[in-house]
């Protein structure tokens, strides 16, 4: 019964993941975490571990999905283009990384496994409440306290982000996709009200700047 | 016959690997924050794993304190995100490679 | 011995010379000054030659050496080198006549080189050069004696280019010095081989003489065994190869085969230098090193038979070449080249005396030669093609009647002083021995001298016909003439050809009559037995008394092993001990043969005199016969384009030497391998920066693979050690 329940879930849990990846759309992705999130609340069920899966759905699904959720509708954040224009190199690098952590997870899972030390129910009351509770109160009360001075930090930090006016003055023409510079961060020698840069790639900056003809090092991309 | 340890910690090792290859592919830089979260929640797992096989409270402790700082990052992270989005117009995140200007 | 630092004034004089007129003379400019300090430094040179020469207790009157040390220069472990000087009974001749006859050049030279721009420069090589010649034959080791054997080099370099506007000068004088420095490296390479041999043999020296605290090592070698004879000697290691590289540095010096091409083109310089370098002092440094060294050469007779074979053949060949020459200066250097053939042909047979009665007859004759054809060019206004002269004994007389002096010497004829001394070379090679080699050979050296004779009289005649007699021929060629035809100096001079040629000033006969009545009578100390019995004469010429003592004697035969030291059979007084050793150590298991030659001995040698005064009348008129009549006869254009010998080492050693250097050593090695090492170097560097740049290239994506990665083989490391940590669980 366990079996088969964990195996639902688990299940559930890669599907939603390996959705998430391959989906162009972030919203779509944003979804199938929730879906993850789910499931994974599901299997600490079944791992006696009640007050986390409540502490996971309520945390992650609930709050950090939704702020994401929030920021992807604020940002009206479009669908990802098909091919990667640059370091298409990267994806079977990435690939071939992964494949080696699972490969050394699996050589750590096989020796936990074939452990004694390693028991094979796992009936517990650890999981409870008022265990929890007991630990974090008595024995973990420093990182507790520490952590909510994090909270608070993260706080501050939010609305002090939030409040700045950004980089740019307010009559900067910003093109989609371009990089845009401050003028006075190129070149310090003009006047802070000059007007910014925008350029895609190196030698329009350069042509902007007036500076074709600077000879560089080493020229590839 | 009852779900074994190692298969908990293999659904974990799973779940991480699909989440560092999605770190490495996505463009979107809200995508590749999302997978960030998904790896977190992975070695969340093995912990709950480990406490509940084990019968020690600390593991759980662990993820209660892991979750609170994932939420405090995820504030902080997409401010970030939204700023950098105000200066450049785009979520892309290779067009956030300044160093190479 | 007697130390004394007077011999020292001897070679400090002319260097003393040298310095005051390269610095005060060059800013003075004064003709008759430079000339004066130059003339009088070797003046002085020769009175002080001469007063220790010949004093009571001289160098030429004792056995025992007029030495002077100076200062101890060289002292590593066994190895030491002195500046030290040591005038024995060679050196001393040597001195006597090298000083002399370079005095005469130097006043000769005031004349000759009247009006020249570097007036003070040639003085100052030229007292250089004495100084440096003087060291050579003065220096009491081996080291020393190197010191002077370079700086002649150097001096003939510089006097050799010293027209600076001739085009052909300066490759004369590299040419010259490159030649000489391939001689140099074997006489480096026997001077340390004979090192090694005497500290083998126990006491370790390079000197000549003995000395407080030095052993001399000729003194040392004539203990030592003889060599067998065989080709394998000369690669042994043994007293062969010491002689045999010796003798490569003789070859390079005084130019015999394969080393004798710089001398013709030697002639590039002024004729005094032609006079002094080229013909008197330093060409003859390698015949006094050999017979410096006799002891060693004695002790080798595979060398010496080389010796003998080379000079020989140098002799003959040169001699075929001067045949068919048309300059008159390139006649006497090819004559130079033969006549040195025969010193060393001479040395090789054991003649060591007889070497060194021609080297000093040869200065005096062959001296007045380029003296009195300097004369000529400089009356005919620096012409020097033969072709272009005739007729010319009637506006020089003097100039002919002292060539005339000089051509008899050099042709072999009696009493002048060529004839005895070529006569005793051909007598002593025919009827000499070296031990290991069939007596056939002596007999062959003896034909190849005899023809050598006879043409070197031919060419000699040929050279005194085109010169002096027959039709003037310079007067109808001088309206087509072309300025660059002839070797005039200025634009004006060719207009001074439309004169006549005229005798040269005083400055420049008077040398040319002394050098002419040395060559007539300056044989005459040399005179054999064989003929002074015929008016009641001893059974030793003074020259032999002079110089058996310092020449080794050959031995009887080839590998005779040392034994008790043969007696030495002394006709004049016996030398006198020092330190309970003598002064001079004869050859181990030689004999000196009868002191009194037999009768029957005397009679062949009569007859050959006889055979050599016919060969040079012989040659005399056959000579006169070809040429009176036909001066411009062409001669076979092989001999006149010296057999293509430069073309050839051109060909065989110069361009491949060049094609390796260019190709292998600079554009493979230089710029591939090293340049490229370097390049290759900073290449890699880069290479390696652009692969590495990626890793900060910019794109988080490549950060977050390379925490990735960074984190994978953390966790593999603790994988790894903590799953051998965890085996024991598992058992």
């Amino acid at each position: 019964m366990l079996v088969l329940l964990f195996i639902v879930f688990a299940g559930l849990a890669v599907g939603c993941a390996v959705s998430m990846v391959a989906q162009r759309n972030p919203l779509y992705g944003a979804i199938s975490l929730i879906g993850v999130f789910i499931s994974l609340a599901c299997l600490y069920v079944t791992l006696a571990a009640p007050f986390i899966a409540a502490v996971q759905v309520i945390v992650y699904a609930g709050a950090i999905m939704v702020l994401v959720v929030f920021v992807i509708m604020l940002l009206n954040v479009e669908e990802e283009e098909r091919l990667p224009l640059r370091l298409r190199s990267l994806i079977p690098i990435a690939v071939g990384l992964a494949a080696i952590l699972f490969a050394e997870a699996a050589f750590i899972i096989f020796f936990v496994q074939a452990s004694p030390a390693t028991p094979t129910r796992n009936i517990s009351d650890a999981g409870l409440t008022a265990s929890i509770g007991a630990g974090l109160f008595t024995t973990y009360l420093l990182p507790f306290e520490i952590t909510s001075i994090l909270l608070l930090m993260a706080i501050v930090g939010a609305i002090a982000l939030a409040r700045r006016g950004g980089l740019l003055p307010q009559d900067a023409v910003v093109v989609p996709g371009a990089q845009v510079l401050a003028r006075d961060v190129l070149d310090p020698l003009a006047p802070p009200e000059a007007p910014p840069i925008v350029a895609h790639t190196t030698t329009e900056v350069e042509r902007q700047l007036g500076l074709e003809d600077v000879r560089h090092l080493v020229d590839d991309e | 016959m009852t779900p074994q340890l190692s298969w908990y910690l293999a659904l974990s090792a799973v779940l991480f690997t699909i989440g560092a290859v999605g770190v490495l592919i996505k463009r979107n830089v809200i995508s590749m924050f999302m997978c960030i979260e998904l790896m977190l929640n992975a070695v969340n797992l093995t912990f709950v794993a480990f406490s509940s096989f084990f019968r020690d409270v600390s593991g759980q402790l662990f993820v209660f304190i892991v979750m609170t700082v994932a939420a405090a990052e995820a504030a902080v992270g997409l401010g970030i995100i939204i700023t950098i989005f105000r200066n450049r117009e785009s979520l892309d995140v290779d067009d956030a490679s300044t160093l190479k200007l | 011995m007697q130390q004394t630092n007077l011999l020292s004034l001897i070679i400090f004089a002319p260097l003393f010379g040298a310095l005051i007129n390269w610095l005060i003379g060059r800013r003075v400019r004064h003709e008759r000054f430079i000339g004066l300090v130059a003339c009088a430094a070797v003046g002085v040179s020769t009175i002080v030659a001469f007063y220790l020469a010949f004093k009571s207790d001289g160098a030429l009157r004792t056995t025992q050496p007029v030495m002077d040390h100076l200062w101890t220069w060289v002292q590593v472990g066994g190895f030491r080198a002195d500046f030290g000087l040591a005038m024995d009974r060679l050196s001393g001749v040597y001195a006597l006549f090298i000083t002399f006859v370079g005095f005469l050049i130097h006043v000769f030279a005031t004349g000759y080189m009247h009006g020249d721009r570097g007036y003070y420069r040639f003085f100052a090589y030229l007292n250089l050069f004495m100084f440096a010649m003087l060291t050579l034959i003065l220096a009491d080791n081996l080291l020393l004696m190197f010191v002077g054997w370079e700086g002649v080099g150097l001096c003939s370099y510089l006097l050799i280019g010293f027209y600076l506007d001739k085009e052909e000068a300066a490759p004369a004088a590299k040419k010259a010095f490159i030649a000489n420095r391939v001689g140099d490296w074997g006489f480096v390479l026997g001077i340390l081989l004979l090192f090694w041999i005497t500290s083998h043999a126990g006491a370790p020296s390079i000197s000549f003489f003995d000395k407080a605290g030095v052993t001399s090592a000729l003194a040392t070698v004539a203990g030592m065994p003889v060599d067998g004879f065989g080709w394998g000697a000369i690669f042994a290691g043994g007293l062969t190869s010491v002689a045999f590289l010796l003798f490569i540095g003789a070859t390079g010096k005084s130019a015999q085969i394969p080393l004798f091409v710089w001398l013709p083109d030697a002639m590039a310089g002024p004729t005094p230098v032609s006079a002094l370098i080229h013909a008197a002092t330093m060409v003859t440094a390698g015949v006094y090193m050999v017979v410096r060294c006799s002891v060693i050469f004695t002790h080798a007779p595979t060398a010496m038979f080389v010796v003998a074979i080379i000079g020989a053949a140098t002799a003959l060949f040169a001699a075929t070449i001067g045949l068919a020459q048309n300059d008159i200066k390139k006649v006497l250097a090819y004559s130079t080249i033969s006549q040195l053939g025969y010193m060393f042909m001479a040395c090789g047979v054991g003649a060591f005396v007889a070497a060194i009665f021609h080297v000093m007859t040869h200065a005096f004759f062959k001296a007045q030669l380029f003296l009195g054809s300097g004369s000529v060019i400089h009356g005919m206004h620096h012409e020097q093609d033969m072709r272009r002269m005739g007729g010319l004994r009637k506006y020089m007389p003097v100039t002919w009647l002292t060539m005339c002096a000089g051509w008899l010497a050099i042709c072999g004829v009696p009493i002048w002083a060529g004839f005895f001394s070529k006569d005793e070379i051909l007598w002593k090679t025919w009827s000499g021995h070296m031990p290991g080699v069939p007596p056939g050979v002596n007999k062959a050296l003896w034909f190849v001298g005899a023809v050598t004779a006879l043409l070197t009289a031919v060419y000699m005649t040929r050279l005194m016909v085109m010169t002096f007699w027959g039709n003037e021929r310079f007067v109808t060629q001088v309206d087509n003439l072309r300025p660059e035809d002839t070797h005039a100096q200025s634009k004006s001079q060719i207009n001074n050809l439309r004169h006549m040629p005229h005798e040269s000033p005083l400055s420049m006969t008077i040398p040319l009559i002394v050098l002419a009545l040395l060559s007539t009578f300056g044989g005459l100390v040399g005179v054999p037995y064989a003929l002074s019995s015929l008016t009641g004469g001893h059974p030793e010429n003074y020259f032999e008394r002079t110089l058996a003592p310092v020449a080794s004697e050959v031995p009887e035969t080839a590998g005779s092993t040392s034994e008790k030291p043969a007696e030495l059979h002394w006709l004049s007084p016996a030398p006198q001990a020092i330190d309970g050793k003598p002064a001079v150590q004869p050859a181990e298991g030689s004999s000196r043969a009868d002191a009194v030659p037999g009768q029957e001995e005397i009679t062949q040698e009569r007859l050959f005199t006889l055979i050599s005064v016919l060969i040079a009348l012989t040659g005399i008129s056959i000579g006169w016969f070809m040429f009176q009549n036909q001066p411009l006869r062409q001669m076979p254009r092989l001999l006149e384009n010296k057999y293509y010998v430069d073309e050839i080492y051109e060909a065989t050693v110069i361009q491949p030497i060049l094609v390796v250097s260019r190709e292998g050593l600079w554009k493979i090695f230089d710029l591939g391998v090293i340049d490229g090492l370097v390049h290759g170097l900073g290449r890699t560097v880069v290479n390696f920066g652009k692969t590495v740049r990626y890793m900060q290239i910019g794109f988080v994506r490549v950060y977050a693979a390379i925490i990735l990665a960074g984190a994978i083989i953390i966790v593999g490391y603790f994988a790894y050690n903590g799953a051998h940590a965890l085996q024991f669980l598992t058992k």
